[in-house]
């Protein structure tokens, strides 16, 4: 078994839902920073790429041989940086409030999280999404309810900003959905309409987040480190919430990097995906990489797997 | 089942109560007054209860980061906390826009505080009135607006004017003195 198949079969439904919470962790972080219009055009072409690219691997497979190892590596190690990525990112966010010496800390408490549910079978980590969605699904309707009525609606129109910061995070939020390649490889069941319809919620919440951010904070947001959960404090007259809110979406940044350190199978390459990507965030280097190399990167890989297969079921 | 609960009750060790300040321990300032860009003195007011006097306390430092990190204080065998900061009271020669990010940044300052500046010095007006946190509610209540600091953020960034309330001390109470804009 390599890296492009998976013992279990899941329903359409475990993945979409796994990629609709891990998407909301990238979501997050791009609130605020790029324009929601321009998200939303993005993820309509994400969607139908998405689609597109389910029916054309429908029927089809890429056969074992050297050009499905180096496929298979390459997916591996993209998820591993990729994963790095919002691992630093996490840790940098919750360290803002435990002072700056504990991001180590953090971090090694993210991956030893990470590495047990790594070593789960993919059956229970789906099954851990379907409940961490249930939770997601109340913190993010609340966001859009309180944070609609608190928005300045000068500060979001009219929209401006460039096209291209709002397709490298979106590439960023759809991410984990590819990760649910191998596992679909796996899936009978058509999931072309389903997945559409759930990538389409994801991309639709990633937008309302960045219009929420930007309706509380103005053309600030463009300018702090964590103006998502900045303007959470923002949320309730009588509260502060930003400090709930970051613990809440600890739920999709693990999802996110679980999902991610998968890339190599379950088990324990998933845990040793999970130190290997723990250690590059600690030492920046995923950091260093922009946004714009991992799009790239994504679209490598897209294009490298059309190319690779081949009409018929395969094994 | 119980891999599912594992690593929930894992994430407990996240939450950081291992820092944690007891609440009794704590004395939320609720006006904070900022001086200087280099140095910084920073002035914290708590609200007086049952009849004490307002307690204060005054931190130093080369920039707001440096002044900052004195916090919490200790004053009368409390610890000052600034999560509870209503009232940012701006003083003289301050950057504004560079104070307003790095008390949006700040863990524990939320942005709902409101922005109030002080022409004469923050440290000399909340030195002079016996309550200033009692006379800034009822400023408010009175109608004086002030910006939050997420709006005052808004506008500095969007180059729009901000208009902010000017307070002076008379009689050893915080009165408003018209208005301030940015520029």
């Amino acid at each position: 078994m390599d890296a492009l198949e998976t013992g279990e079969r899941l329903s359409g439904r475990q993945l979409s839902v796994a990629a609709v919470v891990a998407g909301l962790s990238p979501a997050a972080a791009a609130a605020g920073r790029v324009e929601w219009a321009w998200l939303v055009l993005w993820t309509g072409a994400s969607v139908s790429v998405s689609w597109l690219l389910l029916r054309f691997f429908a029927g089809r497979h890429i056969p074992r041989g050297r050009g499905r190892a180096a496929l298979g590596t390459l997916f591996g190690l993209w998820g591993v940086l990729l994963a790095a990525r919002g691992l630093a990112r996490t840790a940098s966010r919750l360290s803002q409030t435990a002072g700056e010496a504990s991001k180590g800390w953090l971090l090694l408490l993210l991956c030893g999280v990470l590495v047990y549910l790594g070593w789960c079978g993919d059956g229970a980590f789906f099954r851990l999404t379907e409940i961490l969605w249930l939770a997601m699904a109340v913190t993010v309707a609340f966001t859009a309810v309180f944070g609609l009525a608190r928005t300045e609606w000068r500060h979001v129109l009219p929209v401006g900003g460039g096209w291209l910061p709002a397709g490298a995070a979106a590439a960023e939020i759809f991410a984990p959905a590819l990760f649910l390649l191998p596992y679909i490889y796996k899936e009978r069941t058509p999931v072309r309409g389903q997945s559409a319809v759930w990538l389409a919620a994801l991309g639709g919440v990633a937008a309302v987040l960045s219009l929420v951010t930007v309706g509380l904070l103005g053309c600030a947001a463009g300018e702090l480190s964590q103006p998502f959960f900045t303007a959470g404090g923002l949320l309730a007259r009588n509260a502060r919430l930003e400090g709930l809110l970051s613990a809440l979406w600890l739920a999709p940044d693990l999802t996110f990097a679980g999902l991610l350190c998968r890339g190599f199978g379950g088990g324990k390459r998933a845990a040793v995906s999970t130190l290997v990507a723990g250690t590059l965030a600690f030492s920046g280097v995923a950091e260093k990489i922009s946004l714009p190399v991992f799009a790239a990167g994504g679209a490598v890989l897209l294009v490298a797997a059309l190319c690779l297969a081949r009409r018929g079921e395969g094994e | 089942m119980k891999r599912v609960i594992a690593p929930m009750l894992a994430l407990l060790l996240l939450t950081g109560c291992a820092a944690a300040r007891e609440p009794d321990d704590l004395a939320l300032v609720r006006v904070l007054g900022v001086d200087g860009t280099g140095p910084v003195v920073m002035t914290a007011v708590c609200g007086g209860e049952d009849g004490e006097n307002a307690l204060r306390g005054t931190a130093a430092g080369e920039d707001y980061a440096a002044a900052r990190r004195s916090v919490p204080w200790s004053g009368k065998g409390w610890k000052l906390s600034l999560t509870g900061v209503n009232y940012l009271v701006v003083g003289r020669d301050v950057d504004l826009a560079a104070l307003i990010f790095l008390a949006l940044e700040d863990p524990e300052l939320g942005a709902s505080a409101t922005v109030w500046r002080a022409p004469d010095g923050a440290l000399s007006l909340l030195r002079a009135c016996d309550d200033p946190t009692a006379d800034l509610e009822l400023l408010a209540l009175e109608g004086v607006t002030a910006p939050t600091l997420a709006q005052a953020a808004a506008a500095l960034s969007g180059g729009e004017t901000l208009s902010m309330p000017a307070l002076r001390a008379e009689n050893g109470c915080v009165r408003e003195d018209g208005r301030i804009g940015n520029r």
